[in-house]
């Protein structure tokens, strides 16, 4: 049975951590908690490896920077820019700040603040070639950035105020730049460009309560989504087709269609607040109200009969489950570590305030 | 009091109660769990203070003992409250006013689920969706006004019992 174990435990936040960041140059890690900071955690000691082995002690964390006096409320999520030269953060307080390390002392400085949220600022993510930054908040908009040369300059591209209710969380596609939201309104939706002008793609309804999280696979095909209705959903994309036309939403311009095709339910017990879907090795983390983390492998077979790809079917097989693993706590994050090398390490946060690091056991 | 009340002339119980427990004894035990009741849970929240009326929320009859369920076991608290009207602008505050009491008086392990009761308010659903959204809970609670307001009803809460 593959198992979860634990390697370190890291603390220092004063309030619940809601959401960890991984590095994706290197072995650290963001923090962000309702005490107003973010954290920056790394293996103590940590050198680049020379001899291709293993040199740092994974059980072995220390806080390197504390990154405050920005935000003044909760900060709610925290993303490092594809290239790992900056730190997003989106707070509570309505703005998303953007930190850089200075030259001299490698202190993280906040190089810029975006306003104009009305309120509660959720998510922040970078598109995967780190051009472009969305963010959404409880006004019911996602913002659609574009992120200067300098990596100072922001322009706000688009407002997108479809969501009839907060959005939760943005994701963008691991290659284009594809953006989804998922939201209190129970759906999630899709967003596209299409000369300089941002559109809803496509909504995926068949949530029964507020979608809490969304991620893509390593190819962007599919789409992991987490939700207050319990279950897990996977959505795969698929070119219209002439005979689904009339009985589904179609938009108006032809879009690829997002099908559910598999819910995992009667597995978590309460709200499912995080999904993360690893590039590396392709296991499904779920993080829960119920206090448990799991590991679910998606699971294709197709069937002989026929050669449409459509007929393919795949289904979550539950692969590990870690109970209590924040004691008593929600957990509100389960993160893996995008490093090919360290593929095999989750990140978790919980109510407690602390951010636990375990390593997959197949 | 505001000039227009949303609910001016409510309906106010008896809230004597019938029975008393004994007090528990100690065994002197200091490892062992400390189960907890609906009783107990009840003893938190009766002597809130309703938004708009110098009364209890136990007062005016929208909260009752025999809707709170506790599994001590599994660590869950669910409370149903009743708002006075269907159409009480106030729940959302009411069901915040609990949340936020069991929140600073619960042990950390318990999960609380706060609802309105079944058929007592028009905007049931929503408001029990907003309750429970932990992230909606905790902006509301960045929000020094509201966070007054909610004070301001918990400053009753727990007196009269000893």
């Amino acid at each position: 049975m593959p198992t979860l174990e634990l390697l370190a435990e890291l603390k220092g936040h004063a309030d619940r951590v809601w959401l960890v960041s991984w590095n994706p140059k290197r072995l650290e890690l963001a923090s962000c908690s309702g005490d107003k900071t973010v954290r920056v955690w790394a293996p103590r000691n940590s050198q680049p490896a020379a001899t291709g082995e293993e040199t740092a002690p994974l059980q072995d964390w220390q806080c390197v920077h504390i990154l405050d006096g920005a935000h003044e409320r909760t900060v709610r999520s925290v993303a490092y820019s594809p290239s790992a030269r900056a730190i997003a953060t989106a707070s509570f307080d309505a703005s998303t700040g953007i930190w850089e390390q200075e030259e001299e002392n490698g202190d993280y400085e906040c190089t810029a603040t975006l306003e104009g949220h009305e309120n509660e600022v959720k998510s922040v993510a970078w598109s995967s070639d780190g051009a472009l930054l969305a963010t959404c908040s409880r006004d019911k908009s996602v913002w659609i950035w574009e992120v200067g040369q300098d990596g100072e300059d922001f322009e706000c591209l688009s407002v997108l105020q479809e969501h009839t209710q907060d959005v939760k969380m943005v994701a963008w596609h691991p290659k284009e730049e594809l953006l989804i939201s998922a939201s209190y309104d129970d759906t999630i939706r899709v967003w596209r460009e299409d000369d300089d002008d941002w559109f809803c793609a496509s909504i995926l309804t068949g949530h029964q309560s507020t979608v809490w999280a969304v991620d893509f696979d390593r190819d962007g095909t599919h789409i992991v989504s987490g939700s207050d209705d319990k279950t897990l959903k996977i959505w795969r994309r698929e070119a219209p087709s002439a005979s689904e036309q009339s009985s589904v939403f179609v938009p108006q311009r032809r879009e690829p269609m997002w099908k559910c095709v598999d819910t995992a339910s009667g597995q978590h017990e309460r709200c499912i607040y995080s999904v993360s879907w690893s590039k590396v090795h392709g296991y499904i983390a779920s993080a829960s109200a119920d206090n448990s983390v799991r590991i679910f492998k998606m699971l294709a077979s197709t069937r002989q009969v026929t050669d449409d790809p459509s007929e393919e079917t795949v289904s979550l097989d539950l692969s590990c489950t870690q109970s209590d693993a924040h004691g008593t706590a929600d957990v509100n994050a389960a993160i893996w570590c995008p490093l090919a090398e360290h593929g095999h390490l989750l990140a978790t946060a919980g109510d407690d305030g602390i951010v636990r690091i375990w390593r997959f056991v197949e | 009091m505001p000039a227009s009340l949303i609910n001016a002339n409510p309906i106010v119980y008896d809230v004597r109660r019938k029975t008393r427990r004994a007090p528990q004894t100690d065994n002197g035990d200091e490892t062992a769990r400390d189960p907890i009741d609906a009783e107990e849970v009840f003893d938190l929240i009766r002597s809130i203070s309703d938004p708009e009326h110098p009364m209890t929320l136990e007062q005016l009859n929208v909260l009752q003992l025999e809707h709170i369920t506790v599994d001590d076991a599994r660590n869950r608290v669910h409370v149903e409250f009743t708002p006075t009207i269907p159409h009480c602008s106030m729940a959302t505050l009411i069901g915040l006013c609990v949340r936020v009491r069991l929140l600073r008086s619960m042990p950390d392990r318990f999960k609380v689920d706060i609802n309105v009761r079944q058929g007592t308010h028009q905007s049931e659903q929503a408001v029990n969706k907003q309750l429970n959204d932990k992230e909606r809970v905790a902006a509301a609670l960045e929000n020094k006004h509201l966070l007054e307001v909610v004070n301001q009803c918990l400053a009753t809460a727990g007196k009269g019992l000893e």
